[in-house]
Parts: structure tokens; C-alpha cells; sequence
């Protein structure tokens, strides 16, 4: 249902200016698209993002997958569920109350702050608010769940006595996790990077509240091109450029994962 | 115990893990818990000290504006997803009698939308309808968010009607049971729990779609996830707290309602890639 409207993302690339309610499509050009592909603040936006998304999921998996295991297999089996329903309340919980909550957690005299200036931590009046990092950390905070949510669901499945069978033959922690664990975790990782990835690329509300004046990605741009500049075609042009830019970057890391699985795995 | 002589402390190592295990899920509900307690704090801008008060309950169920951006979430969440989950299950039960290859190929296009990001989903959605000319209405809101929603819904209840056990349905049918009876008495029941988990998951899906939401609803309209965007963006707010902690505690009982249903809640998201079998 929601395939057509993405496929008409290439046709509206060609409208000029607005898509209103009353007139419709008012000309057609292909200004947009090549304005789109070639413009340098287009890319540059584009790398952020995906610097920022690729950053984000990889935070997100060296901080979710020693908790997913450790929820997993070491928690005994009755705290298991509480544990999973704890993780899920956050990513049930909507995004802006979640910005919302954490901002007021950063802000200077706010609940975290207070302590580390008393500390003398940090210096008083200090705040990572409105910056880069702020986007950043917001982010990871938001999609965390995700990604233990996923790697759990995995990991979960992965039968004991495999490990127990590695460790008997010989292996080391670091060799049983390489060659056994981490094979049969592949798609967990795989689906945890899809869902959050692809929304963190895709943001434009938390550089909106959190961000500053240099945190924009390329989900504001697109905004800005519905709300505020009101050039429609040229927002559809750039999201489809987004789209593209996406679809390589996940053709990329399933490529480098994939070939990682038949090193290791095979 | 060859094990443990090979690892000499595995003692230590789960601990660690624990430890961090522990660090994790502080660092998940914290902000959480802090709204909460700050929803009871008497600084205007949840700043310390901590001194109590319900001024911001008052105020929250005094004021209109928050209360009724929540009703409407509410109502509107209920619509779409009790809609998505009847057609959910239409397309889950009609899919099951086609063929195989049919099965393959459905689920697939039903998971791409899971993966396109809300904000690209929800633009592309707004060309559409303005170009049908209904633009930012209650109707292409009602449609923008099913067409969000539906995916999930469709992919939680597809699975179990798939994996159901298929004679209970046809001893019904050698009895002569009508084709009504067979699903109110012997299929509905069998697929509930999945319906609910649906249910619930595309409701908490429909009242958190902020992109879409701001995309298309029509002027005038405040949901709670946009009414919250511009008082945010306006500065801070203590009523946000209140309703935050309160909204907060239908979540856990909702999360909780899912567990009872029998659904394996830490399934849900590992879904997404394995065409719902």
C-alpha cells in the first residue's frame, strides 16, 4: 500500500515547485533532480547523516550486545521476561517524550547535572545540549532498545550446549564468541541494523529540539522543503537521493557481513 | 568440570556482564523514572532541588489543550488499529487459501514499508494526497497512519494464522459448521492472542507516529506527540511531565496485557526480516 506512493517519490521529483491541493502538479522540470544529485551542501548533509547513523548503530551494538547476552544467558530464566519488558517500555514510549525526558535530564541544574558539578565533574553551568553530541547521544538513547530488543530475540535461540561443546574442545572466550556466538547472531545484528539505521539517517526531530544551529541532517533539509520553503519537488528529489543513498549503504554493510559470515562462519 | 578449569574465573565474567546488564537498563529507564519524579517536583523548569507538589497534575487536568490532544490520540489510535487488525486478519486468512507463490511475495512487499523511514514514508504519503486533492485532512490522517501501521499488525497475525494448526478448522468443516461459524467459534479464538499483540503494537505504533501525524494532519488538529513538539520547541513545560508519567504507566499495563496474551514480547522486532514465518 505504501510502495505506491514511494514509487511515485520519482514522478514528483519532476514536479516544478509545489504539489498543492488545488492545482495539482503546475509544471514539470528537471531541475530538481539534478540540483539534488549535484549539489556539494546536498552531500555533505547526506555524509553526515550516514556518518552519524553508521555511529549511532555502532554505539548501540557495543553497548546492546553484552546486555541482549546478558539477558539472554546468564540472567536466570524467571527475571528473563521482566527484563524484556523493562527494554520495551522505552520503545513503546513515544519518541518526543523520550527526547523530551533526556534533555531534561542534560540540562545544566537538571537531575544529572546537579550531581556531577557538586562533584566537580564538570564545570558549573556546562551542558552538552544543543550540539552534535547531544543529536548524537539522544539517538543512541532512543534506538537502544531496538537493538537489544533484536539481538535478544536471537540470541535467545542459540543452544548452550554448542558454547559448552566449544569450550570443552579447547577454545577461549574470545575464540567461542568469534567463531560460534557471534555466526549465529548475524541476523539479529542484521535486523537491529535495519531498525536503527534507518530511522537515525532519517531524523529530523531530534536535531530539531536537541540539535543547535550546526546539528542539521539531511531529514531537516527535506523538511524544511514540506514546511517551510514549500518546494515539494524538490523535497521528493531529495528524498529519493536519500533512498538511494540508503539503499547502497545497506547493500554495503549486508556485502560486508556476508562475507564476514563465510570467513568466520565457514 | 573440564569448563571451569579452562576458564579461570567464569565467576568474574558473568558478573561483569551483569554489571553491565544493570548499567544498560539504568541508563534506559532513568530518563523515565526522572520525569516521573520530576512530574512531582515544584521547579517550574525540573531543576533541583527536590520539593513535592501535584500543582502539575492540577494544572494538566485543568488546562484542556494536553488532556484533549490525548483523548484525540486516543480515539484516533483506536480507530486505525482496530481497522488494521481486521484487515490484518482478511488478508492473513484470504492469503493462506493462495498460492505459494503468493505467500512468498506478500509478506515481502508488506515488510518494505518497515523500512523506509517515517519521515520519507510520511512526505511521499502528503504528495500523494495533495495531488488527489484531499491534502491535510482527518481522511488521508486516518489513511497515512494505517498505511503505517498495517505492516506490523499484518506481520504479527499473518505468523500465527501460518503456524496454526489447520484440523480443528476442518473437523468444524466435516461437522457442518457454516463458514461464518467455523471462524467465530473455532479459527478467531485460536489466532486472539496474536490479534491483541497486533492490536496493541499497531494502537502504541499509531499514537507515536509523530512524522506522519505532522505531515498530515489537517490545521487545527493537535495530537499529543505534535502538541508536544511545539511546546517543546516553545521551551519547557512541567504538564508534559505529569502526562508523560501518567502515559507511562498505560504503557507498562499495555506491555504487560501483551505478556499475558502469550506473546513472546522480545520477538516482536526480530520479525522484521524473516517474512513472518
Amino acid at each position: 500500500m505504501s510502495i505506491v506512493p514511494l514509487c511515485m517519490l520519482v514522478f514528483f521529483s519532476f514536479a516544478d515547485g509545489n504539489v498543492s491541493t488545488l492545482n495539482g502538479i503546475a509544471g514539470y522540470t528537471v531541475n530538481n533532480i539534478i540540483e539534488a544529485f549535484t549539489s556539494f551542501m546536498v552531500g555533505k548533509l547526506m555524509l553526515k547523516s550516514f556518518g552519524i547513523a553508521v555511529l549511532v548503530t555502532l554505539l548501540c551494538i557495543l553497548i546492546g550486545y553484552p546486555a541482549a547476552w546478558a539477558i539472554a544467558k546468564i540472567v536466570p530464566e524467571k527475571y528473563r521476561s521482566a527484563l524484556v519488558m523493562i527494554s520495551i517500555i522505552p520503545a513503546f514510549t513515544s519518541q518526543l517524550l523520550l527526547i523530551y525526558s533526556f534533555m531534561t535530564l542534560m540540562q545544566a541544574n537538571g537531575l544529572l547535572m546537579t550531581p556531577l558539578v557538586k562533584l566537580g565533574i564538570v564545570p558549573a553551568g556546562t551542558s552538552i545540549m544543543y550540539t552534535n553530541s547531544m543529536v548524537i547521544v539522544v539517538l543512541v538513547y532512543e534506538y537502544l532498545p531496538y537493538m537489544i530488543l533484536s539481538l535478544y530475540s536471537c540470541l535467545e535461540k542459540i543452544d548452550v550446549n554448542v558454547i559448552a561443546a566449544s569450550h570443552t574442545l579447547g577454545a577461549n572466550r574470545f575464540q567461542t564468541f568469534i567463531h560460534v556466538v557471534l555466526p549465529q547472531s548475524f541476523s539479529g545484528l542484521m535486523t537491529g541494523i535495519l531498525i536503527v539505521m534507518i530511522p537515525a539517517a532519517g531524523s529530523f526531530v531530534e536535531p530539531n529540539i536537541a540539535g543547535g544551529p550546526y546539528s542539521m541532517m539531511i531529514g531537516n533539509l527535506i523538511d524544511s522543503q514540506f514546511t517551510t520553503s514549500m518546494n515539494m519537488g524538490y523535497g521528493a528529489a531529495l528524498s529519493l537521493v536519500f533512498l538511494i543513498v540508503m539503499a547502497v549503504t545497506l547493500a554495503v554493510i549486508r556485502t560486508v557481513m556476508s562475507a564476514a559470515e563465510r570467513r568466520i562462519g565457514g | 568440570m573440564r569448563k571451569n578449569k579452562k576458564h579461570k574465573n567464569p565467576g568474574r565474567f558473568h558478573a561483569v556482564m551483569l554489571l553491565w546488564l544493570g548499567i544498560t537498563m539504568f541508563i534506559l529507564l532513568f530518563p523515565i523514572l526522572a520525569i516521573i519524579i520530576m512530574s512531582f517536583n515544584t521547579s517550574k523548569y525540573g531543576t533541583l532541588p527536590f520539593e513535592f507538589t501535584l500543582t502539575w497534575y492540577r494544572q494538566l487536568f485543568e488546562s484542556a489543550s494536553l488532556l484533549s490532544a490525548t483523548a484525540y490520540s486516543f480515539w484516533f489510535s483506536l480507530i486505525v488499529s482496530l481497522t488494521a487488525a481486521a484487515l490484518g486478519v482478511t488478508a492473513s486468512l484470504a492469503l493462506r487459501r493462495l498460492s505459494k507463490k503468493w505467500n512468498k511475495t506478500f509478506p515481502t512487499l508488506m515488510n518494505i514499508p518497515v523500512i523506509i523511514p517515517w519521515l520519507v514514508q510520511a512526505v511521499s504519503l502528503l504528495l500523494l494526497f495533495n495531488l488527489l486533492g484531499i491534502g491535510k485532512s482527518f481522511s488521508s490522517l486516518f489513511f497515512g497512519c494505517l498505511i503505517a501501521v498495517m505492516p506490523h499488525s499484518f506481520l504479527i497475525t499473518y505468523s500465527r494464522v501460518m503456524t496454526m494448526d489447520r484440523y480443528p478448522e476442518e473437523a468444524a468443516r466435516t461437522l457442518g459448521a457454516s463458514g461464518f461459524r467455523i471462524f467465530r467459534d473455532v479459527t478467531f479464538p485460536m489466532i486472539f492472542p496474536a490479534v491483541l499483540s497486533g492490536l496493541l503494537m499497531s494502537f502504541i505504533l499509531c499514537f507515536n507516529c509523530f512524522s506522519i501525524q505532522y505531515y498530515l494532519a489537517p490545521f487545527g488538529t493537535n495530537t499529543l506527540p505534535m502538541l508536544i513538539y511545539t511546546t517543546i520547541r516553545a521551551g519547557y513545560s512541567p504538564d508534559i511531565n505529569a502526562i508523560a508519567a501518567i502515559l507511562t504507566a498505560v504503557i507498562a499495563g499495555i506491555i504487560f496485557v501483551m505478556n499475558k496474551a502469550g506473546v513472546d514480547a522480545g520477538q516482536l522486532f526480530g520479525q522484521g526480516q524473516k517474512e513472518g514465518n
